[in-house]
């Protein structure tokens, strides 16, 4: 890794404010003193763009906190100029004279927990594989009209539908990545066990150096099936509770369940081993060139975090447009540039910097991925099981 | 118009219920609104049942109380106690405790020096024990644990490299940082009542008890800590309240591994997205509370003295 920024946000990316709840980081530019401005938008249909101009002129959009690009991507700051779509709100608003609400949450629960009601008013809301069958299930969001989205054509073929594409007739793929783990090298060096995931859940000389992600319901009963050879999406009542019981052993080496301060503290060495997303692991590896980033033989998972359309939105034409602007191939390579997150986007790939497009990290092969899957939240007993494990894990 | 000022004036006078009643309606409208109405909505939901993906079913039904007491075992599926949710009660009550009686241990020693020995700096100290909440409260959790982090936190540092420790030690991620950062927290809901009924100590009680001959623990014991206790009780429920609630400071400094109910019932409402069953542990604990603040106060009551200091 050379020294281009990866990373370039202080404090975590995701979780920093998850647990104040205060995720009202309002971000509003008035679009109207852009008014004189309007670019030529050939890959937009011209019946989506009849359509905008009925609706009033406005998006509210709801996403993961520092997951867009809020800066400028400049060639000195990254080794590629993508200045001309970063910032990326602002080049939105000045292009299409719309004007913006973008306000950010820390965790899908939160998302939800403000969505589910009705009444949000927002139009566009980012959410992780997982939880689309449930809004679709709710009916919190809304067919999409492909018609209109003629940018879609730029994802990879492996986003559009199985095995890692999530279900394209409801949500557009925004970024994507794995949890696996991060360790440093110089602490671990000649383990055997690196690469899989017994060096988390049997590392006792580790004690007190490892975390695991707060999710436990998620992912660390993930992890622990994998490590037990079961398939993360394993929904029957024997393995969950043989999983159960391996994260119940494992506790007593663990320093923290956490996902807001890991990246700090693997940089400090104050953290060796720990549970963690792609782009946050490379976050860490700036700070410290020990960091690396294990992908687990025997398994995880590949999450897709996507945007969608909610059903109670009344401008879903306007939000058709965002979804095909964040698709075009610059736009796109910006917002990956930015956040060190992966695109699912083939065409935007020619303008990511050479750091991150060669990264296995980040870009990660088909082979490296060979046991992973997209993780579907179970319903009923076995997500009632999930529950009550990481109830009596953190009780 | 006049006469009905008069008349509305009149009435108000004869009748001293309604005048009170008007005279405090803002206040009684605010806490109705803001107090009183949400607490009815987390009491009507707990005894409602929830659905999948968390919607919420109109059936009226005691479940979600019967399963805060009574689970179903996750490997036999028998019904046992629920020793889990017990155990998560019991431990919040017992940090709040342990955290109340150390804030007034430090609390009030540093109260009774700035009131009784402060001078004309009084009001700079009592200004400097407010300061912090100028800063976010998640901010200066953070900052403690930059503080205590093993190895690379400040004081860790500072005692190894000092040489009074050979091996780092840990202070957060257990109980001790959970300890830490409440006492931290609560310490300036303890001083400042403390402080208010100290400073209003007659000075003139304390001399003559030392004219009289009284040792100063003696007169601390026998003068100073009476005359102070409604301000020792306003002290002890503004930090035992509060505590019993806590939610960050286990989640961030414990590293969720010494979680308190506010946890579950966050995890209740957000994780398991199951609105009716932490609004019954939500209902559970206000009782809680409620009942050792009725039993503290009645005793407080009876030994007569919380008048002038409530």
């Amino acid at each position: 890794m050379n020294q281009e920024k990866v990373q370039p946000n202080g404090l975590s990316r995701r979780e920093f404010l998850k647990k104040t709840g205060a995720a009202g980081l309002g971000f509003y530019v008035a679009g109207a003193l852009l008014r004189s401005q309007s670019a030529f938008a050939s890959d937009m249909p011209t019946d989506l763009l009849d359509a905008v101009a009925k609706e009033d002129g406005k998006l509210n959009i709801f996403n993961w906190s520092y997951y867009i690009a809020e800066d400028p991507v400049t060639d000195k700051d990254y080794g590629v100029d993508l200045t001309d779509v970063t910032p990326t709100i602002e080049k939105f608003q000045q292009e299409f004279n719309i004007s913006v609400t973008y306000d950010t949450f820390e965790s899908q629960e939160e998302m939800l927990a403000k969505v589910r009601p009705g009444g949000s008013g927002y139009d566009v809301v980012v959410f992780t594989n997982y939880y689309v069958p449930q809004a679709k299930g709710l009916k919190l969001i809304q067919p999409l009209d492909r018609s209109w989205l003629t940018n879609a054509e730029n994802l990879l073929s492996r986003f559009q539908g199985p095995p890692f594409g999530p279900d394209p007739e409801f949500v557009v793929p925004y970024l994507w990545g794995v949890t696996g783990y991060a360790y440093n090298q110089g602490a671990v060096h000649g383990d055997s066990r690196v690469g899989h995931w017994s060096l988390l859940f049997r590392g006792n000389e580790y004690k007190n150096k490892m975390t695991m992600l707060d999710s436990v319901f998620i992912d660390g009963v993930n992890a622990a099936l994998a490590h037990l050879g079961f398939s993360i999406n394993e929904r029957s009542r024997v393995p969950l509770l043989a999983a159960g019981d391996v994260l119940m052993e494992q506790k007593p080496l663990l320093q923290a369940y956490t996902s807001g301060t890991v990246r700090d503290q693997l940089a400090t060495g104050d953290v060796l081993i720990a549970q963690l997303w792609t782009g946050d692991a490379l976050a860490a590896q700036q700070q410290n060139a020990a960091i690396q980033f294990a992908f687990p033989n025997e398994g995880s998972d590949v999450w897709v975090d996507s945007m969608s359309v909610l059903a109670e939105s009344k401008r879903p034409a306007t939000a058709h447009l965002w979804m095909n602007y964040i698709l075009r191939p610059r736009v796109a390579a910006g917002i990956a540039t930015w956040v060190a997150y992966a695109t699912p986007n083939n065409a935007a790939l020619d303008f990511i910097p050479e750091a991150q497009r060669t990264s296995t990290v980040i870009y990660p092969s088909d082979d490296d991925l060979k046991n992973y899957a997209l993780f579907v939240l179970p319903e009923g007993d076995a997500l009632a099981l999930r529950q009550q494990i990481a109830d009596e894990l953190l009780g | 118009m006049r006469s009905v000022r008069h008349r509305l004036g009149r009435f108000l006078w004869q009748h001293p219920g309604a005048k009170a009643g008007t005279a405090l309606s803002p206040i009684v409208f605010w806490i109705a609104l803001f107090i009183v109405g949400p607490l009815f909505v987390v009491l009507f939901y707990s005894f409602l049942t929830s659905g999948p993906f968390g919607s919420i079913q109109y059936n009226p039904t005691l479940e979600n109380y019967q399963k805060t007491f009574v689970a179903n075992d996750l490997r036999t599926n028998e019904p046992t106690p629920n020793w889990l949710y017990l155990n998560i009660f019991g431990r919040s009550l017992a940090l709040a405790f342990v955290t109340t009686l150390i804030c007034m241990l430090l609390g009030y020693p540093v109260a009774y020096w700035i009131a009784l020995r402060g001078g004309r700096y009084k009001n700079l100290w009592i200004a400097l024990f407010i300061m912090p909440f100028w800063t976010s409260y998640v901010v200066r959790i953070f900052a403690w644990m930059f503080l205590l982090r093993d190895p690379s936190g400040f004081i860790n540092q500072l005692l190894l490299q000092s040489g009074l420790i050979q091996e780092p030690v840990q202070l957060l991620y257990n109980v001790t940082g959970v300890l830490i950062g409440m006492v931290y927290t609560y310490l300036p809901f303890a001083v400042i009542p403390l402080y208010a009924s100290l400073e209003r100590l007659d000075r003139s009680v304390l001399e003559a008890a030392s004219d009289l001959g009284a040792r100063p623990w003696q007169r601390l014991r026998y003068v100073t800590l009476p005359l102070t206790r409604g301000g020792i009780m306003s002290a002890c429920v503004l930090t035992f309240v509060p505590a019993v609630g806590e939610y960050l400071i286990p989640d961030l400094m414990g590293g969720s591994k010494v979680n308190m109910i506010g946890n579950f019932i966050a995890d209740k409402f957000l994780r398991d997205q199951n609105w009716t069953l932490g609004s019954a542990m939500s209902v559970i604990l206000i009782l809680i509370v409620m009942a050792i603040l009725i039993i503290y106060l009645w005793r407080g009551h009876r030994h007569g003295i919380l008048e002038g200091d409530f």
